[in-house]
């Protein structure tokens, strides 16, 4: 899909590569140091040997209201672009443009200190995701009623379940009312009460943010996406609104690598 | 929840390309690294607090070890001065007191290359999560090793008010500035260490094993009078970190530099070396972060 008026991020003619040899790997990360060090582009364009590309020449855009789920199989590129949409990784090829203040929920523990409280590890991941502590005390009332962890506001967040941590880490990140959301795969875990509270609180977001969120759960995306991308081998194979037919399509793609797996 | 969080309006538009950092000059890496640290000041504090504070969490002594640490080194070399072990020749000063002094500047000088060192491998996990500005975590390590030298500082104080040595007071107030050197050469190190330990563990090994013979080829618990053999004595000469330490041992306890001409050569040397990491860092850890996938 083409840039449009009212996207708030685009993505034109992205592509990373990453090399499956751990020995040449670290030869060419020693030698684009180097080049880096004397002020020459490092061989970032074109693949060298056993470089493959994580992901290809990917383009896309979207808009305000949009919530665009993405699918594909283990090692399709989905978790790589999204580092590069935000911004943990650069492009080797190709542009992002982000109207607006992207957040990104990639790993629902990182930045989180096992030793410290509930509370301060709000402060934390608030700061983290770039608020001023002005900005999560005003929140800090409403992630924790979110959360449901009012009872363990002082206790560390070792002492939490997989779950409840999950919660927190969600809980800040959707407290953040950015202009475009990026979340990976964190919705898993949750119990079933937050996992629908969560839903409706991306798909509020939703409304006026664009979301871009990566699942392997179909029957999520297919209830909250306006649109889907289905990505293999780097490549986005599949777009559009119609998720039913989207997750359709994924499903044939899953069964014909699973017979291509067999023979 | 959505009623009361604020939604800031941004009309800003974000372009993220290759990087294309190679092609920036050291000012401007320079420049660009500290409006970072200027910018991410709530992030740093709120990082630091994390890592330095929290570690204590766990510990039933909790703080305390931050004193206790150094107190252990410090009672040590008193032992063995005690039990003849040590010929450290004549300082000047009570010699646990001189020993004190030099090995807490050299411990804060490897706490700093440490700190550095472990900038990209220590928040492997971070950095491949969270789109934060690397360069700021490097900023805490060394604020870290800061923060436990001044606590081991105020502990030291009370050493040389029990031993009857009473710093001049200009050289108290010199040293933070005499010491500057030792946090460029620190650095230095550290920041390549930092960038090329991602894709060859070796480089770290061989850069610890290698300042473990360094220690030793600094006047730290002798006195370089007090060496007689001529190939060793040329090797502590030729040594930066022998008038970078000792300097700063030296203007706390006598008020003077170790050496002043042996000083200006290594401080301008590590300086000139902390630019040329510090951008090679900026320019070149993107290329290095992809490889911790």
């Amino acid at each position: 899909m083409p840039p449009t008026d009212r996207a708030v991020l685009s993505a034109d003619g992205l592509s990373k590569k990453f090399c499956k040899n751990l020995r040449r790997s670290m030869l060419y990360g020693l030698r684009d140091v180097v080049k880096c060090g004397v002020g020459v582009r490092p061989a970032t364009q074109v693949l060298r040997r056993d470089e493959f590309w994580a992901v290809d020449s990917v383009s896309f855009a979207v808009g305000q209201g949009d919530i665009c789920g993405i699918v594909g199989k283990n090692g399709s590129g989905k978790t790589t672009l999204l580092r590069v949409l935000s911004g943990i990784l650069p492009p080797d090829r190709g542009e992002v443009r982000i109207a607006g203040r992207i957040a990104a929920l990639l790993s629902i523990d990182a930045g989180f200190h096992p030793h410290m409280t509930v509370r301060e590890n709000i402060y934390l991941a608030g700061a983290i995701l770039g608020r001023t502590r002005t900005e999560i005390e005003a929140e800090e009332g409403h992630i924790v009623a979110f959360s449901g962890l009012a009872d363990f506001i002082d206790a560390p967040v070792a002492a939490l379940s997989y779950g409840m941590h999950v919660r927190l880490g969600l809980s800040v990140g959707l407290c953040q009312q950015p202009d475009i959301f990026v979340i990976d795969e964190v919705l898993a875990f949750t119990d079933k009460i937050f996992r629908q509270k969560a839903v409706e609180e991306i798909r509020r977001i939703g409304r006026s943010a664009a979301v871009i969120i990566v699942s392997h759960n179909t029957e999520l995306l297919q209830s909250l996406c306006t649109r889907l991308l289905v990505m293999d081998g780097g490549k986005i194979i599949w777009d559009g609104t119609d998720t039913t037919e989207g997750i359709r399509f994924y499903g044939t793609l899953k069964q014909n690598a699973g017979d291509d797996d067999a023979g | 929840m959505a009623k009361t969080c604020s939604r800031s309006i941004h009309s800003s538009v974000t372009v993220i390309r290759p990087n294309r950092r190679f092609e920036l000059g050291y000012g401007a890496c320079l420049v660009r690294v500290v409006l970072t640290i200027i910018r991410s000041r709530e992030l740093i504090v709120q990082l630091f607090k994390r890592d330095y504070f929290a570690v204590y969490k766990k510990a039933l002594l909790g703080a305390f070890w931050v004193v206790i640490t150094p107190l252990i080194g410090i009672l040590s070399w008193i032992f063995l001065n005690h039990v003849k072990v040590l010929r450290p020749g004549d300082v000047g000063v009570p010699y646990p007191v001189y020993v004190l002094a030099g090995t807490l500047v050299w411990g804060w000088f490897m706490s700093m290359l440490r700190g550095a060192a472990y900038t990209l491998d220590g928040y492997r996990h971070f950095i491949l999560h969270i789109n934060i500005p690397h360069e700021i975590l490097y900023i805490i390590q060394i604020l870290s090793a800061c923060v436990d030298f001044m606590f081991s500082c105020a502990l030291s104080a009370a050493v040389l008010a029990v031993a009857r040595v009473w710093p001049s007071w200009y050289g108290v107030l010199l040293a933070p500035l005499v010491a500057l050197p030792l946090f460029f050469l620190a650095s230095g190190i550290g920041l390549c260490v930092s960038l090329i330990s991602i894709v060859s563990y070796d480089f770290y090994r061989l850069t610890f094993g290698a300042m473990g013979l360094v220690m030793f080829v600094t006047p730290l618990v002798y006195a370089p009078d007090a060496v007689r053999n001529p190939f060793l004595s040329a090797v502590i000469r030729m040594n930066p970190c022998t008038y970078l330490v000792c300097s700063v041992r030296d203007m706390v306890l006598y008020g003077r530099l170790y050496n002043m001409t042996g000083y200006v050569v290594a401080a301008v040397g590590a300086f000139l070396l902390f630019l040329f990491s510090l951008r090679l860092f900026y320019v070149a850890e993107d290329k290095i972060v992809e490889r911790m996938i």
